[in-house]
This record gives structure tokens, sequence and C-alpha cells, in this order.
């Protein structure tokens, strides 16, 4: 009973099918509907790897003025002192 | 529209989930999927509500969704599992906003797949009806996992994703409802 449970589930469940003219009637409203993505949106992975990229340089380059600045200042005041 | 169909199916021997990452770009890769995937959604909607009508109705949201978040799929999941997490989610939107009042009749669906020779019919005749109705008086989340599980094969993991319930939610809820299938089909022309 359990095989011929499963068997009936599976083709009942499949039987149904959308009615003449409905697919190609909804395809062409999707059509209608379809707008190319935005460049901006569309990035790709090699772009994206890039903006990390810079992002981290601009970052380190900003540590290395901090601790610049850091040292100095302290070179500074022991010389004042 | 057959022409649109066929360029589509340049993509035939392509993977779904290629498709899905390139179908917020490529009109025909989206309409390949289309293709894939109208009849199990379909499926999946009509065996959840009572009438074609509104099964084609949202059968056309759960498209519209999935082609206005398109460029969300990331290939975490199968593309499967992501369409019928969004007909899960428009199912269950329709369910919370019917008329509760409105008396429903469940209709057996008027269209049989023809491409299925007789020969691979398990059941006959009356006996399908028997097993439609069946289905369709299983409380709402068992005859969701029961169609998910039937229609499109899913695993009960991705099942279990799909409706954001346990793993062993969705094998409680599969389990009660072959039971309950099993005790009203009794005596049925089921062989």
């Amino acid at each position: 009973m359990t095989r011929a449970l499963e068997a009936a589930l599976t083709e009942v469940l499949n039987l149904p099918s959308p009615r003449p003219g409905f697919s190609a009637a909804l395809l062409e409203e999707l059509r209608a509907r379809w707008r190319p993505r935005p460049a901006e949106a569309a990035e790709s992975p090699a772009s994206r790897d890039a903006r990390w990229a810079l992002l981290g340089a601009v970052g380190a380059v900003g540590a290395a003025g901090a601790a610049c600045y850091a040292l100095l200042r302290r070179t500074h005041r022991r010389s004042a002192a | 529209m057959q022409s649109i169909l066929d360029e589509a199916r340049d993509f035939v021997d392509v993977d779904d989930d290629v498709l899905a990452k390139h179908a917020a770009d490529d009109l025909n890769a989206f309409t390949e999927l289309y293709r894939r995937y109208l009849c199990p959604i379909y499926r999946f909607a009509r065996s959840q509500v009572p009438s074609d009508a509104v099964a084609e109705d949202l059968t056309a949201q759960v498209f519209f969704k999935a082609l206005s978040s398109a460029g969300s799929f990331r290939g975490d999941s199968r593309y499967a599992q992501w369409l019928f997490r969004i007909a899960h989610n428009v199912v269950s939107s329709w369910r919370r906003h019917k008329d509760r009042n409105a008396v429903t009749v469940e209709e057996v669906p008027e269209q049989a797949d023809d491409a299925l020779s007789p020969a691979t019919h398990v059941i006959v005749g009356e006996a399908r009806s028997v097993v439609w109705q069946t289905v369709s008086t299983l409380p709402p989340a068992q005859r969701e996992v029961v169609a998910l599980r039937y229609i499109e094969d899913l695993s009960i993991e991705e099942v279990a994703e799909i409706t954001e319930r346990s793993r062993g939610a969705v094998r409680i809820l599969l389990h009660r409802a072959r039971l309950k299938l099993r005790h009203l089909l009794e005596g049925s022309d089921l062989r």
C-alpha cells in the first residue's frame, strides 16, 4: 500500500497542467516586464575584488599615516622635554 | 512566442543554477528557467488552492517575483529550492488574505498531462479523482509538504528550508499525511 500510495501521489500531483495559452500569455507578460539589471548593480567578481583592494590600500596608507603622526608627536615631546 | 521558447532552448543543456545566475541579465536564460519550472510551480500551486484560475494567478505572481528578484539569487541553494520558497511565500500570503467566509469548492483539475502514456499510469480513472480529493482534505501544512516532496522530489532538508520548519517537523508532517491518506484511501482502486 505504501509504494502504491507514493506512486499514486507522484502521478496525481503531477497531472495538472496550465490551460492552453496560459504559458504563452504569462511569458509575454514576463518579457514585457523584464528590464536588464543596471550596470552598477551587475558588479563582476573582478571589479568587486578591485574595489576591495583599493579600499584596503587606502586603509593601509591611512594606518601608516596615523603611525607616523604618533611617532612624530612622541619624538617632538621627548625632544621638548 | 514559439520562436522565443526556441531561442531559450539553446540553454537546454545548461544547469539550472548557472542559468539562474544569468537570469537577471539574460532574458533567454530566464525564459529557459520559466520553461523548466512553469509546470512544477503550477502543480504546486494547484495542489494548494481550490481552482485552476487561482493556481494560474499564484503561478504568475511567483514568476513575477522570480523575475524582479532574479539578481538576488546567490547560488546558496538550488534554484528549485529558491523558486519554491517564493511559491511557498505566495501561497502563504494567499491563504492569509483569502476571504475566510468564502465557500471554497475543491475542483478536480481540468487538465491531465497527455504526455503520460496510459501504460505509465499507476492508477486509473476515478481513483485519480479520489486521490486528488483526498489530498485536498489534508491540513494545509501537510498538503504543502506532500506536494513539495512528490511534485519536485525535493529532499526533506530542502522542504524544511522552504517551509521554514525543522527537518523533524517536516518528517512528522509527512508521516501524518501518509497515515491519513492511507486511512482515507483504504478500499479505493489503488493497485
